[in-house]
């Protein structure tokens, strides 16, 4: 028994040792962590040919973000390498880390109290982020030549709901229609024609094709694509979706009852099974019917060209807005975007906000998107930009101009969990329209009480 | 070196310097566990009674729970979904293992090639496999419909169709159990043949032997099966996940999953506190199920060697 005890005091010493052997390497990192200036000096040194400012400090940072793709990633260290020549304080290396990973990992190192020095992220939850503390204000820095270069909406997206900016915005899209112009000059359709749901709808039936029972080309499919009922209903609700302009539930509206039941009615036309195997497609991401030909016209986002170029090189394809629901209640669609932010707890804010602001200026949003294909949220991007001399790109412009992106309140967050599968029932044929919707309403309603 | 310490410490039994080592040996395990799985144990209960973010904890006592129970539109739905999931996967698999293990048991020509092909699929974790089996399971050009239509079946729309979510994954799981094939067959290896060649004298036929000889010696196997079936069948999370693109369970919220909601409070709406709440409430399920099934186990389950009663 004695020995017993001997033998397991041993362990326990020996334990004890090992946990302080992990915490002296802790200490180790931290006074390495302290040391970061001096220690990146030496490195910044042997990697670019900054030459140190007048106090002879590089300070090393951290940009992070998911483009890792041939298609991307050059460019963005392009323009990394760019900042890292255009000034002598700072040093940025582009980190990319998986778009499943990067955002927990975000947090955690949030957490952790070493997080990255730049961090991209979604613009929609900039307020939902900054609520919860996780990033630093950057009203310390800004000034009012930068704040004033955005439209507002994308700054307002950008602003906490204490007033203060904690981002700014890298790039942002919308969505728009895409059709191919071959099938529309065989169907003989004016894409100009095409002002409202109606002239959507009739404008499909012409672009369709079936050979017996088999659909050999399908005009149009409303919720196929990256677009869903929200898009039309966004739409139909001149750029607002489940709530009304004060956030109170409005799901179950004559105008979304109406705008589901014409979503259901296209589908319809298809039948169920049609749906389902395209939707399959779309899921597993293996082919691009649009792309192939098989469907005429497609709802995406702004950035499809950029994955078109790569799929089908070839196609002629041009873009119109979505129309409007009834005539005067506009060409709304719903989008988003990416920003930049400082997580909070980063160790030198003042050098993140000057990478943020060299990334957001007018010239190398100029470079990234004529690069890359995004689009800027900059009210100075015009037409005299590379970028915009395009014609598509000016289409995408114009449906850009009547984007709505809408930030719901934090309380709401997560509502789309609740709402969403009554609208799946309705849009698989599982559940009338409008049941769906009123099934929808309650759910959002018993979820903004029990938020509250 | 540690045995001269060991000496100078006065250890100088045999059995009193076995242990040492052996707590030498299992010290890295011990470290581990304290480290990595006990500290964040501990934290994650206290933190389940604190509406808590990663950043922030304000103590709410037992909030988190009261939400759970009473207010979470979707946590009753999750767990549903969850043991409808479970109720249909551990029979089938444990089934499944059993019947592929007893053919594969048998001298058939080119077995050691169907052991390797069905075996094969337990090898192949990961996101890979899931996209694989979303091509196979595409509805208009997947394998499985292109299958079933050769014998007149129209396939269903699997992924697409809420009713048919569960049992594609149920498929999909159903391809993978050679892991537990090779735990039944390794287990067949070693039951005596003579056992059947007396129940053949005593006139008994293959389905007598395979329910009074094969199965009973096979139990402690099924069971170990059974156990780390329910614990894996309430942990489903990656199918919700990717099958449904966009982490919200879709469709209609056929897959999401008591993990998939969990991880959605915990890294989507930043409710770590609740997140943490929910895990307990799992790891309570669980744990009753393991206890019962443990002591349920004593009416099946058969040791050869008599030793049935712990």
């Amino acid at each position: 028994m004695k020995k017993r005890g001997l033998a397991l005091l041993i362990s326990a010493a020996m334990m004890a040792a090992s946990l302080v052997g992990c915490g002296g390497k802790d200490t180790g990192t931290n006074s390495t962590a302290d040391n970061t200036t001096q220690d990146s000096t030496v490195q910044a040194d042997a990697e670019t040919p900054a030459q140190p400012a007048d106090n002879g400090e590089v300070v090393e940072l951290e940009f992070w973000g998911w483009w890792s793709s041939e298609a991307r990633k050059p460019h963005i260290e392009e323009m990394v390498k760019g900042f890292n020549e255009s000034q002598s304080k700072y040093h940025v290396t582009y980190v990319d880390i998986p778009f499943g990973d990067i955002f927990t990992k975000n947090i955690a190192q949030i957490a952790a109290g070493k997080p990255c020095d730049i961090m991209a992220n979604n613009m929609e939850e900039v307020r939902f982020r900054a609520s919860q503390g996780q990033v630093e204000a950057l009203d310390p820095f800004l000034t009012d030549d930068v704040k004033g270069a955005f439209y507002d909406q994308y700054l307002d997206a950008c602003t906490g709901e204490d007033g203060s900016v904690y981002a700014l915005p890298l790039s942002v899209d919308t969505r728009a229609i895409y059709y191919n112009k071959a099938h529309f000059a065989e169907a003989g359709i004016n894409p100009e024609d095409i002002q409202t749901w109606a002239d959507l709808e009739e404008a499909a039936i012409k672009l369709d094709k079936k050979n017996g029972d088999t659909w050999e080309r399908i005009g149009f499919i409303p919720v196929l694509g990256n677009g869903g009922v929200d898009t039309w209903v966004i739409n139909a609700n001149s750029g607002h979706g489940w709530f009304d302009e004060n956030f109170e539930p409005k799901v179950n509206t004559d105008v979304n009852k109406e705008a589901f039941q014409w979503i259901r009615n296209q589908i319809d036309r298809y039948g169920q099974a049609k749906y389902d195997e395209l939707a399959a497609v779309f899921a597993n991401g293996m082919q691009d019917p649009f792309a192939s030909g098989v469907m005429s016209m497609l709802v995406h986002t702004s950035a499809y060209p950029s994955s078109l170029k790569q799929n089908a090189p070839d196609l002629d394809y041009g873009v119109i807005p979505l129309p409007e629901f009834k005539e005067g209640t506009g060409h709304v669609a719903n989008g988003g975007g990416f920003v930049l932010e400082i997580p909070k707890g980063a160790k030198n804010p003042e050098g993140s906000y000057e990478f943020i602001k060299y990334v957001t200026s007018r010239e190398t949003q100029d470079f990234l998107s004529t690069n890359i294909g995004d689009f800027s949220a900059r009210n100075d991007f015009d037409d005299s930009t590379e970028f915009m001399s395009k014609p598509l790109n000016q289409d995408l412009a114009k449906c850009l101009n009547e984007t709505s992106t809408l930030v719901l309140p934090n309380e709401v967050k997560g509502y789309e969990t609740v709402v969403n599968p009554f609208i799946d029932e309705g849009t698989l044929g599982l559940s009338n329209t409008d049941d769906a919707l009123d099934k929808a309403q309650k759910a959002l309603v018993d979820y903004v009480n029990n938020n509250k | 070196m540690f045995g001269k310490l060991l000496t100078k410490l006065g250890v100088k039994s045999r059995k009193g310097r076995e242990s040492a080592y052996g707590y030498v040996f299992i010290l890295p395990w011990l470290v581990g566990i304290v480290c990595f799985v006990l500290g964040p144990l501990v934290f994650s209960f206290i933190t389940s009674f604190a509406d808590y973010n990663m950043l922030k904890v304000d103590f709410i006592g037992l909030g988190n729970y009261k939400k759970m129970f009473f207010q979470d539109q979707l946590f009753w739905k999750a767990l549903k979904n969850t043991l409808v999931y479970s109720v249909l996967n551990i029979p089938l698999v444990t089934a499944g293992g059993v019947i592929v293990a007893v053919i594969l048991n048998k001298s058939i020509w080119g077995l050691r090639t169907f052991r390797t092909i069905y075996y094969l699929p337990s090898i192949m974790v990961g996101v890979g496999t899931y996209f694989l089996w979303m091509l196979l399971l595409d509805p208009a050009n997947g394998l499985v419909n292109t299958i079933l239509g050769m014998i007149g079946i129209k396939g269903p729309a699997w992924l697409t169709d809420p009713n048919w979510t569960k049992p594609a994954i149920i498929l999909m799981h159903l391809w993978g159990l050679g892991g537990q094939m090779l735990l039944y067959l390794a287990r067949l290896q070693s039951i005596p043949q003579d056992y059947y060649e007396a129940a053949s004298l005593d006139g008994a036929g293959a389905f007598k032997k395979f329910t009074t000889i094969t199965v009973p010696l096979l139990s402690p196997i099924i069971f170990y099966n059974l156990t780390i079936g329910i614990i894996g069948a309430f942990q489903v999370f990656q199918e919700g996940y990717i099958f449904s693109g966009d982490g919200t369970g879709k469709p209609a919220g056929s897959l999401l999953f008591y993990n998939l909601h969990l991880w959605n409070q915990a890294f989507k709406n930043f409710k770590t506190g609740y997140a943490n709440a929910m895990c307990w409430f799992l790891f309570a399920i669980v744990m009753i199920l393991t206890v019962c099934n443990q002591k349920i186990s004593k009416k099946w389950v058969y040791y050869e060697e008599g030793d049935n009663d712990d």
